[in-house]
């Protein structure tokens, strides 16, 4: 009956209908150049927003510090993870496995009783080199297998930590010091706040240069036709060693910073969910932006406790629907919502850089 | 020292069907050589030999002296052999200025710790190559539609970009496949003329395949004809477009 009586409708206002239908979604799908704000506007949003990041943690209780702290290590994953996804077009579902061996660097690094820049250093050269080995038969996998591969290895992650018993105190998990040097009058939350928040803001500068100009060029060109690339110039073999090994490397840092942060961590902190969380951001966010790395990272941070206060098995149901809406519907996250909303006014503001 | 470009005795064969038949081909420095032939006669073929795409079974390309069968594709660009496709190789989601500069790639510098570290030279070469972009944009009757996606521009236009992006980077050769396809008569004597120009102010050698009759005659300082994957006539265009082999080859399949 209901069948019947819609399709009767539907083909009363069938063809308007059709058409608005597919003008949103033509809408949606349209790609978008970035915005571009006025100068003065740019550099009023960046100051308010660096003086706000900066006080932020003085006048916070430490969970909430807790919290942001978490989105800016989020936000650190998702600008390397959508520099090898988003714009070197490689398939990863495994960076869980970096950022485990950072946050293990940290945690065994300070075991040994080095000093956190030391044991943070560590956190992104250990997976660099890493990811620069898993890098190298990725290079012959394309698609759906790079992503099984990558999949195992997180898969495989939990249980390589136990495994290795002798070195992360495999389930029984491992302690970590993260308070501040003697020196530093700031309290453990606030600290690592600070140190995330250094890192977060060089890694968004360094991933805004790499993703434009010339490098940022010739990963597009390798995601989007491989032998168009070779024939420009371009190394295929080196450009995807080197992107899976500096996005390992984005993902170690933050795992650094987790380890410090929780100041203790388990196996089961690394397992397949996070690197599906991972991926749903840069998803959300959107797929090669630079700013996709920060609204991804405050969707996965925060729709998971909302989703938890409804049922615990509420957050995988709500990133399946929102995985598969986003890659249907809006392919370009939320930043290309955004620049769908403000593009007109942005445009007309006083001072407006012409395109 | 021999010419730019030595194709010699190239065989290449997919199965059992034999796409090049050991032609043997040469292109000097600054010289404009048609390269013609019915369809699936191996032109494209050919150049896919050139630029590393394909290997040849047999035979020898040498480039400035130097073989180059074998060589990674990236290399062989860079030692200045640039070229545009037949159906063409933009990347769709770009702008046309992102395209062209996209060709500049191994024609500048700028590597991953100079570009994370926003080092000066990284952003005196961005700006250099985008006003260089931008004059070859112009140059070529493209600079209005700079910043469009390339996705909504017709063939004929799409042709003229990959030329730009191909000239960007400065190619001692360059390898044009079918640069005409889809532009009207009075474009293609314009493009005609670009070509000329470009061969004799940047001195780049130029290996073009066109089934453009008028174009090819008008432009090339020899012409090479190929059929069923062997060189059947070579020469001066006036002679060549005589023979009677390549009246034949032309005659017996062609339109
Ligand atoms: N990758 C391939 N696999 C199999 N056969 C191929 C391949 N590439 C080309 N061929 C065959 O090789 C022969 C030569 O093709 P080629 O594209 O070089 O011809 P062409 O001279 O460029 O023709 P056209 O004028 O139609 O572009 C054709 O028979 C074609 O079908
Ligand atoms: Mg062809």
């Amino acid at each position: 009956m209901t069948a019947t009586t819609t399709r009767a409708s539907t083909a009363r206002s069938g063809r308007e209908r059709g058409r608005s239908r597919d003008s949103l979604a033509a809408w949606l799908r349209r790609p978008r150049p970035p915005l571009a704000p006025p100068r003065w506007l740019a550099v009023l949003a960046t100051a308010a927003g660096a003086i706000a990041l900066a006080v932020v943690p003085l006048v916070n209780p430490s969970y909430i510090n807790l919290t942001l702290t978490l989105v800016m290590i989020w936000t650190i994953v998702g600008l390397g993870l959508n520099l090898l996804v988003g714009f070197g077009g490689q398939v990863s579902l495994g960076h869980s496995a970096f950022f485990a061996i950072g946050a293990y660097a940290v945690a065994v690094g300070g075991a040994a009783g080095l000093p956190h820049p030391a044991t943070l250093a560590g956190a992104a050269v250990v997976p660099f080199v890493v990811g620069y080995l898993v890098g190298l038969p990725a290079l012959r996998l394309h698609g759906l297998q790079l992503g099984l591969v990558t999949l195992a290895m997180a898969m495989a992650t939990p249980a390589a930590i136990r495994a290795l018993e002798p070195l992360t105190q495999g389930s029984r998990g491992i302690a970590i010091d993260g308070s501040p040097p003697a020196w530093v009058p700031l309290a453990h939350d606030q600290w690592v706040y600070y140190l995330a928040l250094a890192l977060a803001t060089v890694a968004y500068v360094v991933t805004r240069r790499l993703a434009r100009g010339r490098l940022g060029r010739s990963f597009v060109a390798v995601r989007d036709a491989e032998v168009v690339a070779e024939t420009l110039g371009v190394d295929v073999w080196h450009t995807k060693t080197r992107l899976f090994a500096a996005s390992a490397a984005y993902a170690g840092v933050a795992g650094g910073l987790y380890a410090m942060l929780l100041e203790f961590i388990g196996p089961e902190n690394f397992s397949l969910t996070l690197s599906i969380s991972f991926v749903t951001l840069i998803v959300v966010g959107g797929l090669a932006t630079v700013p996709g790395a920060v609204l991804g990272a405050l969707f996965v941070q925060y729709v998971p406790t909302l989703t938890s206060s409804i049922s615990p098995a509420a957050t995988g149901a709500a990133y399946g629907v929102v995985l598969i809406l986003f890659a249907f519907f809006v392919p370009f996250g939320l930043v290309g919502l955004a620049r769908a909303a403000l593009g007109r006014i942005v445009a007309r503001l006083p001072g407006a850089r012409g395109t | 020292m021999g010419a730019l470009l030595e194709v010699h005795d190239v065989e290449l064969s997919f199965g059992g069907l034999r796409a090049l038949d050991g032609p043997s081909l040469t292109v000097g420095e600054g010289e404009v050589v048609g390269l013609i032939g019915p369809n699936g006669a191996g032109k494209t073929s050919l150049f896919n030999c050139i630029g590393g795409l394909y290997r040849p079974q047999h035979g020898s390309i040498r480039f400035a002296g130097r073989e180059i069968v074998g060589l990674p594709r990236h290399r062989i660009a860079a030692l200045g052999i640039g070229r545009t496709f037949q159906n063409l190789g933009l990347l769709a989601s770009r702008t046309v200025l992102d395209n062209v500069l996209a060709g500049a790639y191994h024609a500048t510098r700028g590597g991953w710790w100079a570009t994370a570290l926003a080092l000066p030279n990284v952003a005196r070469t961005e700006r250099a190559t985008r006003e260089r972009a931008l004059d070859l944009l112009a140059e070529l009757s493209l600079g209005d539609v700079a910043g469009v996606p390339v996705g909504t521009l017709p063939f004929g236009t799409l042709k003229r970009i990959e030329l730009a992006r191909a000239l960007i980077a400065n190619p001692r050769l360059l390898l044009v496949d079918e640069p005409a396809n889809g532009l009207v008569h009075g474009e293609v004597m314009e493009l005609g003329a670009t070509l000329r120009r470009l061969a004799a102010e940047r001195g780049a050698a130029i290996l073009l395949v066109e089934h453009h009759m008028g174009l090819v005659m008008s432009v090339s300082d020899r012409v090479a004809v190929l059929d069923f994957g062997r060189l059947i006539a070579e020469g001066d265009p006036r002679i060549v477009a005589r023979d009677p082999q390549v009246v034949a080859a032309y005659l017996g399949r062609a339109a």
